[in-house]
C-alpha cells in the first residue's frame, strides 16, 4: 500500500517535471523567436505586407501641325501584356489553345513558349483591354497580364526621323523621343505603405504617396501636310533618279522653324524592332555631313558681296582653270574660257569665279591668310558651319572645316566652292534663310510649344543669334543672283512664272570614308527659297549617287525642289506677283 | 457655548454656522463668541463612488472608446476600399478615354482621309486662279 501510494507521487512529480519542462520549452522558444531572432522575423513579416512602388510617370506625346492645329504624332495607350509562368501551367496545349482563341496568334508559338522551363515567359506585348479583359475571365493558372504603355503613331511612319522612338527600357532613342527624353519622360512617383493581401494599400496604415510628374507634350514646328507631301515627292524623286537615298529639309526662314524633314529610306517607328538595317534610323539630315558642292557658292558670293570685294556686276576672266599649290582647279562642265560676271558665276556654277572672290577678300588677288581668315571667319562665325547649330534632334554631327592657318591655299579654294568643307542640311537651311531674309540668323528649331501637366503652355519663341550676317542690300543681291539660277541656270524645273524662286545646284563626288573620292559617285544637291518677296520657304534636297546623266545637282535634286515648291506656292496660297517673270 | 450643525435634505449641500469670534483674554482655551454675528455658509461636499463603480465606469468608457474606434476603423477601411474601387475605374475609364482619342487619331490621319472614298473623288487641278480680295 504504502509502496504504491510512493509509486504514484513519484509519477505525479514526474509528470509535473514533464509539464515544467514542456513550459520551459515553450516559453524559451518563444523567447528566442520573439526577442533574440526579433529583428529577423520583423523584416520577414514587413516584407510580406509593407511594400515600395515606383509610380510611372505618363510620357508626354508629340504633336504637329496643321495649319494653326494640333494634331497627334504620337500618342499614349494602356494595353496589356500578357505573360506567363510555366512552372504552374498543368496543361499547355489547352492553355495555349484557349489564348491563341482570344488573342489570334498561334497556337503552336505559345504552346513553344509555354513549355519552357523558365519562370517568366512574355507571350504578348501587347494585347486590347478587351482582351484582356476576356483572358482574365479564364482564370488561367499561370498565366497573368499586366499594364503596359503603348506609344502609338496615328499617321504611321509620317516623321519618324523627326520622332525617334521609345526602346523597350522606356528610354527615347533617336530624334526628339532622345533629345528631349526627360522632359518627355517626367519623374517617378514613389509608393510606400502597407498593402493587404490583394495588394490594396490599407487606407489606415502610414502610407507614402508621391505622386509621379508627367511629363510635357511637345508640339513640333512641323507641318504634317507638308511633311507627307516632302516625304512622297522625295521618294517619288528617288526613283526618278535612281538613287537609293536622299533627304529634304524645309524650313521657314523668317523663324527659323523647321516645316519638314525627311530621309528615305524610312522605318516604322511602332516596328522599329523589325527594321532589317540600323542605319535607317539615322536621320541623315543631322547626322551625315557632307560635302555638298556648289551650293556653297551662294556663301562665298554672299560673304564676297558683303565685305566690298566684288559686285554682282564685278567681272573677271575665267580661263577654265587654276593652279593652285601645283594643283589645277578646274570647272564644272565644258564653259568656254570669257570675261564673266559675277552673277553669271552663280548662275553658270563657275568654280573660277568663287576663286576669285576668295582671292579677293583683301583685295590682292591672290589667296593669303587674311582671305583663308576671312572666309573662315564667315563661314564659322556668321553661318555656325563646323558647329552643332542645337537643333533638337539628337544624333546632330557638327562637320568639319579645317582652320585657315592649317590648310592649304588649294584646300580653301576647294572650300569656295563645297568640297573639302562638310556640313550637316540645317547648316545650309539656316544659313540660306539668313541670305535671303536680310541677313538674320534664326537659331534652327523644330519645336513650337511645350504643354505641362498643369496646363501651361510654353512657346518656343524664335529667336536671332546673329542680325548682322549681311546687309539688306547684300541680301537682295544674292536672292537675285540664286533667281538666275531657276530663270537660267541648273535650276531651271522650279521655274514658275509670276514667283520669285531662287536656288542654287550643287553636284560633289562623294568623300570616300577611306580619304580620297569615290570617282563614279556623286551627291546632288539643291537649295532654294520661293516665293515671293516676303519669302515663305526654304527648301534643301540631297540626292545620294544618283544613276542618272548629268550632274546630280541639277537632274536628281532640282526637280525634287522644284515638285515641292510648285506644291508649296499652291499650299501656301501664294499669289502672283506681277512683273516677275 | 454650542454650535448646532444642521443637516438638510437638499443635495449634499449643508449648512454650517459658524460665530464670529473674539479672543476675550489669555488662558482662556475655548474661544468666546458673541451672540448674534452668526453668518452661514455653504459648502460643497465630495461624493465618492465606491470601488465597483469606479471599475464599471472605467470599463465602460473603455467599451466605448474601443467601439467608437472600431466603427472609425471600419468606416476609414471602408472608404479605402471604395476609394480603390473608385481609382481602378478611373483607370478604367482613362483607358477607355485613350482607346477613343487613339480612334479619332487614326481615323482623321491623312493617309485615312486621302484613301476616303470623298477624297478620291477630287480631281487634280494644273491650274490656280486667285480671285480678287
Amino acid at each position: 500500500m504504502n509502496q504504491n501510494t510512493n509509486q504514484t507521487k513519484f509519477r505525479f512529480t514526474l509528470f509535473k517535471l514533464t509539464i515544467i519542462l514542456v513550459g520551459f520549452s515553450i516559453v524559451f522558444r518563444l523567447f528566442q523567436i520573439q526577442v533574440l531572432q526579433h529583428s529577423f522575423y520583423r523584416v520577414q513579416a514587413d516584407s510580406a505586407h509593407i511594400k515600395k512602388y515606383e509610380l510611372e510617370p505618363v510620357r508626354g506625346e508629340i504633336f504637329a501641325l496643321d495649319g494653326s492645329q494640333q494634331v497627334p504624332l504620337v500618342i499614349n495607350q494602356t494595353q496589356k501584356k500578357l505573360i506567363a509562368d510555366p512552372r504552374f501551367i498543368d496543361d499547355t496545349s489547352d492553355t495555349a489553345k484557349q489564348l491563341a482563341s482570344i488573342t489570334g496568334a498561334d497556337e503552336a508559338e505559345y504552346r513553344l513558349q509555354l513549355e519552357k522551363d523558365t519562370a517568366y515567359v512574355e507571350l504578348e506585348k501587347a494585347i486590347s483591354l478587351e482582351d484582356g479583359k476576356r483572358v482574365g475571365e479564364l482564370e488561367l493558372k499561370g498565366i497573368a497580364l499586366r499594364d503596359t504603355s503603348l506609344r502609338i503613331y496615328p499617321e504611321n511612319n509620317l516623321a519618324a526621323h523627326v520622332l525617334g522612338f521609345v526602346n523597350g527600357e522606356g528610354q527615347g532613342q533617336y530624334g526628339v523621343e532622345q533629345f528631349l527624353d526627360s522632359e518627355l519622360a517626367g519623374k517617378k512617383g514613389l509608393l510606400s505603405g502597407t498593402f493587404d493581401v490583394r495588394g490594396v494599400p490599407v487606407a489606415v496604415a502610414d502610407n507614402t504617396e508621391i505622386q509621379p510628374v508627367n511629363g510635357a507634350d511637345i508640339t513640333l514646328s512641323i507641318d504634317r501636310s507638308i511633311q507627307r507631301k516632302v516625304e512622297q515627292l522625295l521618294q517619288s524623286g528617288l526613283e526618278a533618279g535612281k538613287s537609293e537615298s536622299g533627304s529634304v529639309v524645309v524650313m521657314d526662314p523668317n523663324t527659323g522653324k523647321v516645316k519638314a524633314l525627311a530621309n528615305f529610306p524610312t522605318y516604322e517607328p511602332a516596328q522599329y524592332s523589325q527594321t532589317e538595317d540600323i542605319s535607317y534610323f539615322t536621320n541623315a539630315v543631322i547626322s551625315s555631313p557632307y560635302e555638298p558642292g556648289s551650293v556653297v557658292k551662294a556663301f562665298t558670293m554672299a560673304h564676297g558681296l558683303q565685305s566690298g570685294a566684288v559686285l554682282p556686276s564685278t567681272t573677271y576672266f575665267d580661263p577654265g582653270f587654276e593652279v593652285i599649290d601645283g594643283f589645277k582647279v578646274r570647272n564644272a562642265g565644258a564653259l568656254i574660257p570669257k570675261t564673266r560676271t559675277m552673277t553669271e558665276v552663280i548662275t553658270k556654277s563657275v568654280n573660277t569665279g568663287v576663286i576669285n572672290v576668295l582671292k579677293n577678300l583683301n583685295g590682292n588677288n591672290i589667296i593669303d591668310i587674311d582671305d583663308k581668315k576671312s572666309l573662315h571667319g564667315f563661314f564659322t562665325g556668321q553661318l555656325g558651319f563646323g558647329q552643332k547649330t542645337n537643333i533638337e534632334l539628337a544624333g546632330e554631327s557638327a562637320g568639319v572645316i579645317s582652320a585657315p592657318e592649317e590648310s592649304s591655299d588649294v584646300k580653301y579654294a576647294n572650300m569656295t566652292f563645297g568640297q573639302g568643307v562638310s556640313m550637316n542640311m540645317i547648316h545650309l537651311a539656316s544659313g540660306l534663310s539668313s541670305l535671303i531674309n536680310g541677313g538674320n540668323y534664326y537659331q534652327p528649331s523644330i519645336l513650337q510649344s511645350y504643354t505641362y501637366p498643369s496646363g501651361k503652355v510654353e512657346e518656343v519663341k524664335p529667336t536671332i543669334i546673329r542680325s548682322d550676317v549681311i546687309s539688306d542690300v547684300t541680301s537682295q543681291q544674292i536672292k537675285t543672283m540664286l533667281k538666275t539660277v531657276v530663270d537660267d541656270g541648273g535650276g531651271y524645273l522650279a521655274k514658275n512664272y509670276g514667283y520669285n524662286v531662287g536656288g542654287k545646284t550643287g553636284t560633289a563626288q562623294l568623300a570616300n570614308p577611306e580619304g580620297g573620292y569615290f570617282e563614279d559617285q556623286d551627291t546632288g544637291s539643291f537649295f532654294g527659297y520661293g516665293a515671293s518677296d516676303e519669302q515663305q520657304y526654304v527648301i534643301v534636297v540631297r540626292v545620294n549617287n544618283p544613276r542618272i546623266g548629268g550632274y546630280a545637282g541639277s537632274r536628281a535634286a532640282a526637280p525634287i525642289f522644284a515638285n515641292i515648291s510648285d506644291w508649296l506656292i499652291s499650299y501656301y496660297g501664294i499669289e502672283p506677283q506681277e512683273g516677275v517673270n | 457655548m454650542a454650535y448646532s450643525t444642521m443637516r438638510t435634505s437638499s443635495a449634499g449641500v449643508m449648512p454650517r454656522t459658524t460665530a464670529s469670534s473674539r479672543r476675550t483674554g489669555s488662558g482662556n482655551k475655548r474661544a468666546r463668541f458673541e451672540r448674534n454675528t452668526n453668518s452661514v455658509r455653504y459648502q460643497q461636499q465630495s461624493q465618492k463612488l465606491g470601488p465597483v463603480s469606479s471599475m464599471l465606469a472605467i470599463g465602460l468608457i473603455i467599451t466605448i472608446a474601443g467601439l467608437l474606434y472600431l466603427v472609425q476603423i471600419t468606416k476609414t477601411s471602408v472608404y479605402g476600399f471604395e476609394v480603390g474601387e473608385l481609382k481602378s475605374r478611373q483607370s478604367e475609364l482613362q483607358a477607355q478615354n485613350e482607346t477613343l482619342k487613339v480612334e479619332a487619331a487614326r481615323l482623321q490621319s491623312l493617309e485615312r482621309v486621302e484613301g476616303s472614298d470623298f477624297a478620291k473623288e477630287f480631281q487634280p487641278t494644273d491650274e490656280l486662279t486667285f480671285l480678287p480680295n
